[in-house]
């Protein structure tokens, strides 16, 4: 347990990364990140016992409707071939789902942990506008801001890629690149010295990939998912002797590929429009998400751009330290900066 | 099952028995009455929707339409004193000439044109002129009196309560816990707040 100025003062930080997938938090006070998915799964409360949910983490609402949440949801899910519920979609809180905000709330509340007594400060992540997508980020950014506040927490949303650049980009002071290839956006953000010189995001990352090789295989979605998160490899031959899953895997390269080929084009295309500052200083480029996570991506991502003619001297390519928490921690690191700041 | 479709986006809809939602949605209504459902969708200005009942394999579907009130066609004032009046005329014509001195008989028929004539709508037909709020400058509308109540943010409106209280959560198998570098975190914090300042 670290004993900081901010312990001492009863202030508690907080970095929040509410992906599509995943939502992590990690807090001044501990050493401990918390991670969980970002999904739920409504049950058919006539087929079930509670002593069936004993070991599932689950919410039971006013109307005694039952969701089992998070990791459960997804294995539940699998199990009996059925898509899970989710709360977000392409980055953005879901207009589909009518439960989604009271289910986010509870999880978010149950991830954070006790605030009670302290004065707390998040810092939460949302998504760049989408350069191919025309949905809006503000409902989503004051959802959150509400949720954040209903909680008793003080909050300033923060952009995500920008997250990335705190937590990886400390050596070169906060210069560089990030990209964040979650499961709904790709977000991308190009920092120099700490401020933002560009940032968007792109509809295409993790769930494309799931729903085009879904499509192509006549599959459901997260079953998917399910296969790419337990084999996949972007690197060596398929070692699966399981034809359905070699074949799934086969596609998820492809899609992967086409992923990256896609978001290179775009940074390309908007550095050349909306880039007008001369950067001298030659650019780390960090690759983070939960996308990014099999083995071989980082490789994929440097063969795939040495093919393009980048408008920006790159100094090396290297992967987040931890692609799943990088964005929760910057978003803390940014958080205890500004309690920082505005305590002097 | 009774289920109601609205796919146009951005609306927030109350209806009694059922939580407040947004739409795009699909929504289960077989604990609420359709009419109600569709006289509240009505009085909230939305007429794009859908409600499909499936009551043992027959499914049937109901549109705005399907309750909108026939309205009794009714002609403009304009018309009906047009008509009232080719009524008059036709009245005097069927007076017969011998009658002509026949103050009773000419009474009588005065005194059902004025009786039709009571029978029209109170209703003035007056020149439309704009309110005297708003002048109107190159096709802006200009509000002319500031003190006019205004109306709360927009976005308060539309931002939705939460309110997680009657919830309750269960179990904690769920969270996957990693380690993190405090010490990297508190150096990096100061770096980026030296930085902040010199901006």
């Amino acid at each position: 347990m670290r004993e900081k100025k901010e312990i001492e003062k009863n202030i508690l930080c907080l970095g929040c990364d509410i992906g599509t997938m995943h939502i992590c938090c990690a807090r001044s006070d501990s050493d401990k990140i918390n991670t969980t998915r970002n999904v739920f799964l409504p049950l058919d409360n006539d087929n079930i016992n509670i002593s069936d949910l004993s070991d599932l983490s689950y919410v039971r609402s006013e109307d005694d409707e039952l969701y089992v949440i998070g990791s459960d949801a997804f294995k539940f899910a699998n199990i009996f071939g059925k898509e899970v519920s989710r709360p977000m979609e392409s980055g953005l809180i879901s207009a589909k789902e009518i439960d989604a905000i009271d289910i986010l709330t509870l999880m978010l509340k149950d991830l954070i942990g006790d605030v009670k007594d302290k004065e707390a400060y998040v810092s939460y992540s949302v998504p760049a506008e989408a350069i191919d997508n025309k949905r809006s980020v503000t409902y989503h950014e004051n959802v959150f801001g509400s949720i954040f506040k209903t909680l008793g927490i003080n909050c300033t949303s923060i952009n995500e890629a920008m997250a990335i650049i705190y937590s990886e980009c400390v050596k070169e002071h906060f210069t560089g690149i990030a990209i964040s290839f979650g499961a709904g956006m790709a977000n991308v953000a190009v920092s120099y010295k700490g401020t933002e010189a560009l940032t968007f995001s792109t509809a295409r990352s993790g769930d494309w990939i799931d729903k085009q090789v879904a499509d192509s295989l006549g599959m459901v979605a997260n079953r998917v998912t399910g296969i790419k998160e337990k084999y996949m490899k972007l690197t060596g031959p398929i070692e699966n002797k399981n034809k359905k899953t070699k074949r799934v895997l086969e596609a998820l390269y492809y899609y992967h590929k086409a992923l990256i080929e896609y978001t290179v084009k775009q940074i390309i295309k908007e550095f050349d429009e909306r880039i007008d500052i001369e950067i001298d200083e030659k650019l780390p480029i960090v690759i983070s998400g939960g996308t990014s996570l099999p083995t071989g991506f980082t490789k994929l991502f440097k063969e795939v751009i040495s093919g393009y003619d980048i408008p920006f001297e790159i100094s090396e390519i290297r992967r987040a330290k931890n692609p799943l928490t990088a964005v929760a921690n910057g978003l803390l690191i940014r958080t205890i900066s500004d309690v920082k700041n505005m305590a002097k | 099952m009774i289920i109601l479709k609205i796919k146009e986006k951005g609306l927030y809809i109350e209806i009694p028995g059922i939580t407040p939602f947004r739409t795009p949605a699909e929504v289960n209504i077989t604990h609420v009455s359709i009419p109600l459902v569709a006289s509240k969708l009505q009085s909230q200005g939305i007429f794009k929707y859908e409600i499909i009942s499936d009551t043992k394999g027959k499914e049937k579907k109901y549109t705005n339409k399907d309750f909108v009130k026939k309205k009794r066609i009714e002609n403009s004032p304009e018309e009906r004193i047009s008509a009232l009046e080719n009524l008059i005329l036709n009245l005097i014509d069927k007076i017969p000439s011998n009658q002509n001195n026949n103050e009773e008989q000419i009474n009588k028929k005065l005194d059902q044109i004025e009786k039709l004539i009571k029978k029209q709508p109170k209703q003035k037909i007056v020149k439309w002129t704009p309110d005297p709020e708003f002048i109107t400058k190159d096709k802006d509308v200009i509000k002319k009196n500031s003190n006019l109540k205004t109306n709360p943010e927009i976005e308060e409106i539309f931002i939705p309560t939460v309110n997680v209280d009657v919830m309750k959560i269960k179990g904690d198998s769920s969270k996957i816990t990693t380690e993190q570098d405090n010490a990297d975190i508190d150096e990096a914090a100061d770096l980026l707040s030296q930085i902040g300042k010199r901006k």
